[in-house]
């Protein structure tokens, strides 16, 4: 194979491995497959790569996913997997879906991050207006306790608690 | 459906050389990453490739040499003293590029096993085979002389499609020209129709695999009416390995790999033939016909499309999922809604399910 890890060096390997907790030979496993995906090499994951990942371009929320994870270089691409480990804690895992749904970035999802996300899930044109704003209202309603129209992280890990979104959100690395 | 993406995919899987289990002694066929060896190992390591690189691959090249001039004195005698269009001369030629393959499959120690009903000229018959490597067509031309269509290659490879196009019938096209399906199918269809012209040798599957799984079938030889005959071919990986990435070796760096390994093992079985069941479809068929070649071979089926390597998929694809998300939505409106904050996160992502590696 074509892949030498002696590129890359074997104390970015240890910090990765100590950071991500990931055994060293998971992040050479890893670092292998980063460069698969970095078909230009130019040692950063662009978005036209991603969506090379046949299984990435099936899924509805690419766009969210690939806004997280563009221009990633390797240490990032590993941090953003990393979360999906066994060893990753289960605020991580609900941090990372906070930050999938939480479109603008501002650490709050309101009602228009909300309603760009199902879009994205549903097609656009599927949905007319009126029923997504009333789905988007009344998961708001359902999961806002203080009271201030959107979901803040807190919140949205209560609602998460509902379902065991930690051994959904686990792959063996 | 859903698979640890970022790590290894159904499709890359199928285009990833194995390593060797027990290992044969080649580095080149252990996972990357430092190597340490017992100094036993090591030991028998370093006569293994004192013996590959300064016993075997100059006689293999010896070989390779000698029968390469072997076939250009023949060519050159059959095109200047032969009469053109006698059927001596034509048998003579096919005699030749069969020598070629032969040379070739020499000179990496070759030893093929050829099992089922050898093929026989014929009209309307196209055989198909799983493809793990260029020299594949070596195999099996040494048994007879196909037709071969494909895309046209530069370097070492378009030089070879040249020159056996001089001896027969071939069909060749440019990669754009294969996207044109239409015009594929026609050239097809035109040579398979034609009396006098050899069977045609087709991979369906588009794409050299690795050897342990089988991607889809293009349908396009399957829509032919013409009596398919499959061949399945396994290749024993602990004497070498026998598939080619594409991007990462070139084909004369392929060639070199081969003859410094220990030896090219492989089964080639004709399986018997099969015809288009009435009201089975083109794709249908396809798939049958690759059960049956994978079955043989050990292969394990996968439904793929090698386009993928190196197209992205289709926006369909996506779409699908997305009704799928909207008819589990409309189902149960008000359990659905709460659902979406809650359960939506779970399911969307794909980065769930089989194993990284």
């Amino acid at each position: 194979m074509g892949a030498n890890t002696s590129a890359l060096l074997a104390d970015e390997i240890e910090d990765i491995s100590r950071d991500c907790n990931l055994t060293p030979a998971e992040v050479r496993r890893l670092y292998k497959r980063f460069q698969q995906l970095d078909r230009n090499r130019s040692g950063n994951l662009q978005a036209e790569e991603l969506r090379m990942i046949p299984e990435l371009a099936m899924n509805p929320l690419m766009p969210r996913i690939i806004a997280l994870c563009d221009n990633a270089n390797f240490s990032q691409f590993v941090r953003t997997i990393a979360v999906f480990g066994p060893n990753s804690t289960k605020q991580a895992k609900t941090d990372f879906a906070f930050r999938v749904y939480d479109v603008d970035g501002d650490g709050f999802i309101s009602a228009a991050d909300l309603t760009q996300v199902l879009h994205m899930m549903v097609g656009e044109d599927n949905l007319d207006e009126a029923t997504t704003t009333r789905i988007v209202q009344k998961v708001i309603d359902d999961a806002d306790t203080d009271g201030d129209d959107r979901i803040s992280r807190d919140e949205f890990t209560l609602a998460l608690d509902l379902v065991d979104i930690a051994a959904r959100m686990t792959v063996a690395l | 459906m859903e698979c640890g993406i970022f790590g290894r995919t159904a499709v890359t899987q199928c285009f990833t050389a194995e390593p060797a289990e027990p290992w044969n002694f080649l580095t080149r066929s252990l996972p990357p990453g430092p190597i340490s060896m017992r100094p036993y190992f090591a030991a028998v390591w370093l006569a293994g490739v004192w013996i590959r690189y300064t016993v075997l691959l100059p006689l293999r090249l010896a070989t390779l040499v000698i029968g390469l001039l072997g076939f250009f004195v023949g060519f050159f005698f059959i095109s200047t003293v032969m009469p053109r269009r006698s059927k001596v001369t034509i048998a003579a030629n096919k005699f030749l590029v069969r020598y070629l393959a032969s040379v070739f499959v020499a000179s990496w120690s070759g030893y093929v096993r050829y099992h089922g009903q050898r093929p026989r000229p014929g009209i309307n018959q196209i055989y198909v085979a799983n493809h793990t490597s260029p020299i594949d067509l070596g195999l099996l031309i040494k048994d007879y002389p196909f037709a071969c269509i494909g895309q046209r290659h530069g370097g070492l490879v378009g030089a070879l499609q040249g020159l056996v196009s001089n001896i027969q019938n071939h069909v060749y096209f440019d990669r754009e020209e294969g996207r044109d399906r239409a015009a594929v199918q026609r050239l097809l269809t035109a040579h398979v129709s034609t009396p006098g012209n050899e069977p045609m040798l087709v991979f369906p599957e588009g794409t050299c695999v690795n050897n342990r799984y089988c991607i889809m079938f293009k349908k396009g030889s399957f829509q032919l009416g013409a009596t398919v005959f499959p061949v399945a071919i396994k290749y024993h990986a602990g004497f070498a390995d026998p598939f080619r990435n594409s991007s990462v070796a070139s084909f004369p760096r392929h060639l070199l790999d081969l003859m410094t390994s220990w030896a090219v093992v492989a089964d080639v079985y004709y399986l018997p033939p099969q015809k288009q069941r009435p009201g089975e479809g083109a794709a249908a068929f396809a798939s049958r016909v690759k059960d049956l070649i994978a079955a043989r071979a050990g292969l394990t089926s996968i439904g793929w499309d090698g386009f993928l390597k190196r197209h992205p998929i289709a926006p369909r694809f996506r779409q699908q999922r997305q009704r799928a998300t909207l008819f589990a939505l409309s189902r149960r409106p008000q359990a659905a809604a709460a659902r979406t904050a809650a359960g939506g996160t779970a399911g969307a992502p794909p980065l769930n399910g089989t194993q990284l590696s």
